[in-house]
């Protein structure tokens, strides 16, 4: 562990700790409705493309906010936030044309 | 895919505009996501190659406790974020009870976990029976090595936060830990799908 890399750490003031734990609460309560969402789609007698498509589709929206709000990538080289961006959606984009293709 | 976060994430709320973390725990958390990436795809060949023995297989499962899993590690997660915050305001305390709060919700998932294999297994599922189960032992009981491993990081956070010095001097390591516990639950969200809901 680098001392002097967390000395040089910017520490914001308290308005901003309260609009990042408002942010965090957020985006908590939109991951739950989502996967609540997944199940209630997976429950339901529609046709198998379409619990794929949005079952999937809800896997990016998840997998996004987790990189981005929950381990902070939103904020830092560009590089490292599509490195994880293009996991989180090439990985269920290959699953899913997996299951598209073949159903 | 547009960026869902754009108009909700504050840019202002910026903190560093570094890596969170040690570089190498980005290297190996990237190397896990790798390792689960073909885990995910071998999956998802064999599901369509076999379509009735995997149906089948899922039946047998318990989508509740699927439930119940992915909500207790993304609260897990959420807790670990809060604790993140109070750790970068310095405060010490309250990094501590948010850590030790993130246990204590992970442990359902453990619990829940633990109770889905009890049943599976009293019922003759195991990783011979077929390849359905096999995929589903060992993909979510590699997982399941990950959330303990995870859970044990997170404990030994605890136990160091009680030295007052120690959140100064880590900070980077908490971050690395924290990222880690992010990423169990980011691999989560891709399993959970694909075993309960396709």
């Amino acid at each position: 562990m680098n001392v002097s890399d967390d000395d040089n750490r910017e520490v914001p003031k308290k308005g901003l700790f309260k609009k990042e734990v408002v942010r965090d609460t957020i985006s908590w309560l939109v991951l739950m409705g989502l996967t609540a969402v997944a199940i209630v789609v997976g429950q339901q007698s529609i046709e198998l493309h379409w619990v794929i498509g949005v079952a999937l589709l809800i896997t990016v929206i998840k997998g996004q906010i987790v990189s981005d709000v929950f381990m902070g990538l939103w904020h830092v080289p560009k590089r490292w936030r599509r490195l994880m961006l293009s996991y989180v959606i090439l990985v269920p984009g290959i699953t899913g044309s997996i299951f598209l293709y073949f159903t | 895919m547009a960026s869902v976060m754009e108009s909700t994430v504050d840019s202002s709320l910026t903190t560093s505009k570094e890596l969170p973390g040690d570089l190498a725990i980005w290297f190996f958390i990237f190397a896990e996501l790798t390792v689960f990436a073909i885990f995910f795809i071998s999956y998802s060949w064999m599901h369509t190659h076999n379509s009735e023995l995997f149906t089948a297989g899922q039946s047998t499962l318990h989508p509740t406790a699927g439930l119940i899993n992915t909500m207790a590690l993304i609260t897990s997660s959420y807790v670990v974020a809060l604790a993140m915050i109070a750790a970068r305001q310095g405060d010490r305390k309250r990094c501590q009870q948010g850590l030790m709060g993130a246990i204590l919700v992970a442990s359902i998932y453990v619990v829940s976990k633990l109770w889905e294999y009890e049943i599976l297994l009293g019922q003759g599922y195991d990783l011979s029976t077929n390849s359905f189960y096999m995929f589903y032992f060992f993909m979510t009981g590699f997982h399941f090595m990950h959330v303990l491993l995870g859970m044990v990081v997170l404990a030994i956070f605890v136990v160091c936060l009680r030295e007052p010095s120690y959140l100064e001097k880590n900070f980077s390591s908490l971050e690395s830990g924290a990222c880690y516990w992010h990423m169990v639950d980011l691999l989560w969200i891709i399993l959970f799908p694909l075993i309960y809901v396709i």
